[in-house]
């Protein structure tokens, strides 16, 4: 039976990209509540279900609420309106946060006093010897610091930082008989949030959060009044950062306003703690215009806990977390020696973290000093604070190379960053250019020109994941190493493009969104699907961060109903509804969640035996293939190939850390009864070990004394 | 080995060009950069005669920006030129002086014939079907932003050429006002074409049956996947070329951006590139279509390879200047038994003077064509030949000759029988080298032509020697014809005055009459 393109693309064949990413920060906090999981890495997971959450109210429910606000109607996918949309996140989001707060005060809580953590809870219940400790902390440290504002008829409502925590105090003139007046003060985020205290015994270590020590001395900031009523909260305001490119004539200047003024957007979430006052509460809604009874959310217990991650990394307690991973270098690739003449006799599969980032590092810090290298183009996106791939690309300038660097200005939350390493890149003499209106610069590639004895030599890193050395410790990302001329061209034009001047006519090997990528997808499943009706072996293996563009999903549903075996691994967002009968029967997801975040973006197609691989910047959403600039690029190496044929099959057989979608729409954990253990993160931190400890062994087979040269006169 | 970076720069009218290569004697030339920005400076120089501030300055950013690339590259030589766009633009000259004073850049201006005859070089070294189609009667229609050009070959050899001013960006600046009141703006370019190309197939189309027909232009390949959605196959046979043509024809300026992604501006010149393709398809009734992707840059590092000796092409472009020469002449029914007599004997003489008149093989060509085209005037009138000789030569174009090189030519031909002017009468029209030049030129047209006043090629066999006396220097001609030479022994004492003040070589006839 013939099935038109339409049939593929009903409501009902789709979830709910919002629910599904609440699905996904269900599994984080799975690994919090997960017993076999040591202790300060549970509270790490908990701590990332919070902050997770925090983003996507900030971008995704701000989002929806302002489409709300517009009147705009059009369903989602799965034939939701905003408004339905909203109502189901906001039951699913309260659910989670009492899970959160259940794991916290049920879970975490209690273990961790048994292995001497403490977190005094509320400051009623600190010793006396703490109690004076926390009071001298307070007018040391904290009192200095501190703005209290009351509001009354010539003081209007203050404005409120976004994620701030605050207190909120009603206040009684001691000298008159008035109502009870309003005050609010900031809980400075100058001061660390959990503040040590002396303990009752020497083995433990206690805490306090910050807001409890300014609770317990908050009559001192107001003298003449009597604190009646004192709690925290904290509000969430759209941050959605949606600039109209067309208009702004500098887009430099034109984001560093919007920086401004993302401060004030409207309130979308109130925070507060459960059993908070009434009054206290009824002032807050009213003064932050909050409309909507499920926008508030009484947690029980301590607001944002996002400093649950400050306590994971606490110092003498190495036995409660995973031993640390340190990447292993690179088989074959000796970064000590001449990185250029070992890539020009093959490529190189770079996969992080199981090996390390330095190997790119490397690659950018050799340019910037080889004397045969013309010119270093790169693409930065999000890097790490002290980058020293920004440093190199400084230094390469100031030895007189030519550095092009494109600095993606738009890239979440990293906006101010990003300026801040932009203007100080251009001071060093590196051409900064900004990308094309309309699109992000997504895509991850640094080319190398170097002239060398026969000509022009272009060598060039193609990557899923950012140049940030510090992510690439706690992301799996995968790279490539190559000087293949197809490679080197393509990339050139890829930096063409994004200078502003014309596309090429055709390419060699890369693909580009936003204008060619999505046919090419199209053009491999379809032909997928074409061999599948010929009766022919057909697969397809995608793994990636998120899927959830409709034309895809329903491309792939097209090959799944001609029988294509399909198997995808996406750690988020999946709309793809699987076991649906003549419609996604032979198609398999699972979401691989684990100590390191899966980022690597792999999709293979079996092509009637001529199996090919490609890696990509991009995942399969309607941003990446559409607003986006991504490349997709094949993986033709043999020897990479199957390395990364091999990781896939070992994520495929991952039965610690994968969850499996069910056809009722929910992940479940494998039964692993009878079945090998395989956690595939801890397999490739083993192989490369294995790998590292195997090089150590040949250098010392190898040894040879070295004959000392006579010093130079 | 030695491998030379080179960077070829297209200002062109409607695009800023440039590519960089890579040549070697080993691996050839080869292309290793390509980018291209669009930036209209025909529009502004068709519609208002000038290029405007904004359009000057980001021309000279673009520029700038295109140093740096050059720098990426380590680019040690460059060539750089600019077409009707900026040469056509009455401030072309203080244009140039800015973009070589903030980019540091030379730009040379090219005249039509000199960029159509490096693109047909960069077409030979490039496109391997050129070579074979040229063989057969085949017209190279190169669609610009300001003209069109269509040249003729024939057995390997340029027949004719012809520019047109129905480039694609003039056509859409001159027709833009009245693009909106109608709804039918492919017919209106037709219309608008029809007169021009029909003149043009009247005086040279019926003599030649058009077996193929190889294109050049902006985006015309892009044209073509267009209609098909696949891959095409070279040449394109008419039926797939019309049936692109009406797909685009009826699609509108914005679907086609849409469509091929091409910025508006380039998607709106399109349509009278394709219009101007189809209608000489029908007027010729070529059988086929090849389209080139050959460019003005490729052409460019072609010539400079070929200066650089690095580089040799299949096919002599210096026989298509002398015989598209030749058909000039025959155009105007000049005695092509007088013109070959007088041309051989002229470059016997310049030959064996080579080592005393220091001048070179391409100062040769100059005299070659002024012999041939010297009596093309009479054509119009048999008085004042030379005069309407040198308006021919100025107004006809001749492949692969500058402005300046024709404009020497010209005068070679106007002064073969009027008074040789001095150097203040030319009213600073040549420099003095120039001047030089064309006196000593004129000197041997004069001569030659002398030597065949009859008409009747009495001198066939010639030889002539450079003989030095005591007191002189003499140049022996040495004829052994039997007819009576006293005619031509006349006006050679007439001319050889003129001869010997040029050179300082007097010259003898001599007749040969012993063994």
């Amino acid at each position: 039976m013939k099935q038109a393109k339409s049939d593929f693309m009903k409501p009902q064949y789709f979830r709910n990209r919002e629910l599904s990413w609440l699905d996904f920060n269900y599994r984080v906090l799975h690994e919090a509540r997960d017993k076999s999981i040591p202790l300060l890495e549970r509270t790490k997971f908990l701590s990332i279900t919070a902050s997770n959450l925090d983003e996507f109210f900030m971008v995704r429910v701000a989002s929806l609420k302002d489409m709300v606000n517009a009147k705009y109607l059009k369903p989602d996918l799965s034939g939701l309106t905003p408004g339905e949309q909203l109502i189901q996140i906001l039951k699913k989001a309260h659910e989670l946060v009492n899970l959160q707060y259940s794991t916290y005060n049920r879970s975490l809580l209690p273990t961790l006093k048994q292995n001497d953590i403490i977190i005094i809870p509320e400051y009623e219940k600190l010793n006396e010897v703490q109690s004076e400790y926390v009071d001298k902390y307070f007018e040391d440290f904290v009192y200095p610091v501190l703005t209290p504002m009351a509001v009354d008829s010539s003081r209007p409502f203050p404005l409120l930082r976004n994620k701030t925590l605050n207190i909120a105090a009603l206040l009684k003139d001691r000298k008159k008989d008035k109502p009870y007046d309003f005050a609010t003060v900031q809980v400075p985020s100058v001061l660390p949030r959990i503040i040590p205290i002396p303990s009752e015994d020497i083995t433990s270590k206690t805490f306090i959060l910050l807001e409890q020590v300014i609770e317990k001395n908050i009559q001192k900031l107001f003298l003449n009044y009597e604190v009646k009523e004192a709690h925290p909260y904290r509000i969430m305001r759209n941050a959605d950062l949606s600039i109209d490119e067309e208009e702004a004539a500098d887009l430099l200047s034109e984001i560093e306003n919007k920086l401004k003024k993302r401060k004030w957007g409207e309130v979308i979430r109130l925070e507060v703690e459960e059993g908070c006052d009434s009054q206290l509460l009824k002032i807050l809604t009213k003064e932050l215009k909050i409309k909507n009874e499920p926008d508030i959310f009484y947690v029980n217990g301590p607001i944002d806990l996002t400093f649950l991650m400050k306590l994971s990394g606490l110092e003498g307690f190495d036995h409660l977390r995973y031993e640390k991973y340190i990447p292993k270098p690179v088989p074959g690739l000796d970064l000590e020696g001449d990185i250029f003449e070992q890539i020009r006799s093959h490529d190189y599969l770079l996969n992080h973290p199981y090996y390390t980032f330095d190997a790119v590092v490397e690659f950018v810090r050799k340019a910037a000093f080889d004397p045969n290298v013309l010119a270093i183009k790169q693409t930065l996106y999000r890097v790490s604070s002290h980058s020293p791939i920004i440093a190199s690309l400084a230094t390469a300038a100031e030895n007189g190379k030519q550095v092009t660097v494109l600095v993606e200005l738009k890239a979440r939350f990293d906006e101010e960053n990003n300026i801040n390493w932009a203007k100080k890149l251009e001071k060093a003499g590196c051409h900064v250019i900004y990308g094309l209106v309309g699109l992000k610069t997504h895509c991850k590639i640094t080319l190398i020109v170097r002239k060398e004895e026969d000509g022009i030599r272009r060598y060039v890193h193609l990557g899923t994941g950012n140049y940030n050395d510090s992510t690439a410790k706690l992301y799996t990302d995968l790279g490539i190493l190559t000087c293949k001329t197809p490679y080197g061209e393509d990339a050139t034009a890829v930096f063409n493009m994004l200078s502003g001047y014309s596309e090429p006519l055709s390419w060699h090997k890369l693909s580009l969104a936003p204008i060619w990528l999505r046919d090419r997808f199209m053009e491999l499943i379809e032909r997928e699907t074409a061999h599948a009706k010929e009766g022919k072996k057909a697969v397809i293996i995608a793994k990636m961060n998120s899927l959830c563009d409709a034309k895809m999903i329903a491309a792939l549903y097209e090959a799944s109903a001609a029988g294509v075996e399909i198997h995808l691994i996406i750690r988020g967002i999946c709309c793809l509804k699987v076991g649906m009968e003549g419609i996604s029967e032979t198609i398999t997801v699972r979401s691989i969640v684990g100590n390191f975040l899966e980022h690597a973006r792999i999709y293979y197609f079996y092509n009637d035996g001529f199996e090919e691989v490609y890696m990509s910047s991009a995942d399969l959403m309607p941003r990446n293939l559409d607003r986006r600039v991504e490349i997709m690029f094949p993986i033709e190496d043999e020897k990479a190939k199957s390395e990364v044929l091999e990781l896939l099959d070992i994520e495929l057989k991952d039965t610690v850390k994968a969850h499996i979608l069910t056809a009722d729409g929910t992940y479940e954990k494998i039964d692993k009864r009878g079945k090998v253990l395989l956690d595939s993160q801890e397999y490739f931190c083993k192989k490369a070990t294995e790998d590292a400890a195997k090089l150590v062994q040949e250098k010392e087979t190898y040894r040879v004394f070295e004959p000392l040269v006579p010093p130079e006169s | 080995m030695s491998v030379t970076t080179f960077a070829a720069i297209d200002v062109g009218s409607n695009n800023l060009a440039m590519k960089i290569y890579e040549f070697s004697k080993k691996n050839g030339l080869h292309e290793i950069d390509s980018i291209k920005h669009t930036l209209e400076l025909g529009s502004d120089t068709y519609t208002f005669g000038a290029l405007s501030y904004p359009v000057i300055n980001e021309l000279i950013q673009v520029l700038e920006k295109f140093v740096v690339k050059m720098k990426e590259y380590a680019v040690s030589e460059y060539a750089a030129c600019a077409t009707s766009g900026l040469r056509e633009a009455q401030n072309c000259i203080f244009v140039l002086d800015q973009i070589q004073l903030r980019t540091g850049l030379h730009i040379r201006i090219l005249s039509n014939s000199e960029q159509r005859f490096l693109c047909y070089k960069a077409m030979a070294f490039f496109e391997k079907p050129f070579n074979q189609m040229i063989a057969k009667n085949t017209a190279v229609v190169d669609v610009g932003a300001g003209s069109i050009q269509i040249s003729l070959f024939n057995h390997n050899v340029l027949q004719n050429t012809q520019n047109i001013k129905l480039g694609s960006l003039r056509i859409r600046e001159l027709l833009s006002n009245v693009e909106k009141e109608t709804l039918d703006y492919t017919s209106l370019i037709n219309e608008y074409m029809e007169y021009d190309l029909s003149t043009y197939e009247h005086l040279f189309l019926p003599k030649n049956k058009v077996k193929h027909m190889i294109g050049f232009g902006e985006h015309l390949t892009e044209l073509v996947k267009l209609s098909k959605k696949l891959a095409f196959k070279q040449p394109l046979d008419i039926e797939t070329y019309t049936a692109a043509f009406q797909a685009i024809s009826k699609k509108g300026i914005e679907q086609c951006s849409k469509e091929l992604n091409l910025s508006k501006e380039q998607a709106s010149l399109l349509l009278p590139t394709a219009v101007v393709f189809h209608k000489l398809l029908k007027k010729s009734k070529a059988a086929d279509l090849y389209l080139s992707n050959t460019c003005l840059c490729d052409a460019l590092a072609v010539d400079f390879a070929l200066k650089q000796e690095k580089l040799s092409l299949p096919h002599d472009f210096i026989a298509d200047i002398v015989e598209t020469s030749r058909n000039i002449a025959r155009r105007y029914e000049c005695n092509e038994a007088h013109l070959n007599n007088v041309e051989h004997i002229a470059l016997a003489l310049f030959d064996s003077m080579k080592k005393v008149h220091g001048m070179n093989r391409r100062d040769r060509l100059y005299l070659q064509i002024a012999v041939i085209l010297h009596s093309c005037g009479q054509f119009i009138n048999m008085n004042q030949i030379q005069y309407n000789s040198y308006h021919i030569v100025m107004s006809t174009e001749i492949i692969g000759l500058s402005h300046e090189e024709r404009k020497l030519v010209a005068n070679v031909v106007r002064y073969k029988s009027t008074n040789f002017p001095s150097f203040k009468e030319t009213n600073h029209c040549f420099d003095k080298t120039t001047y030089v030049k064309l006196a000593k030129l004129t000197a041997i047209l004069r001569l030659a032509n002398s030597l065949d006043k009859s008409h009747k090629q009495k001198l066939n066999a010639i030889s002539c020697r450079l003989k030095y006396t005591e007191t002189e220097t003499q140049l022996i001609i040495e004829t052994e014809t039997f007819e009576d030479i006293t005619l031509e022994q006349g006006l050679f004492t007439r001319n050889a005055e003129f001869f010997s003040q040029i050179y300082g070589i007097r010259p003898v006839l001599k007749q040969k009459r012993s063994i």
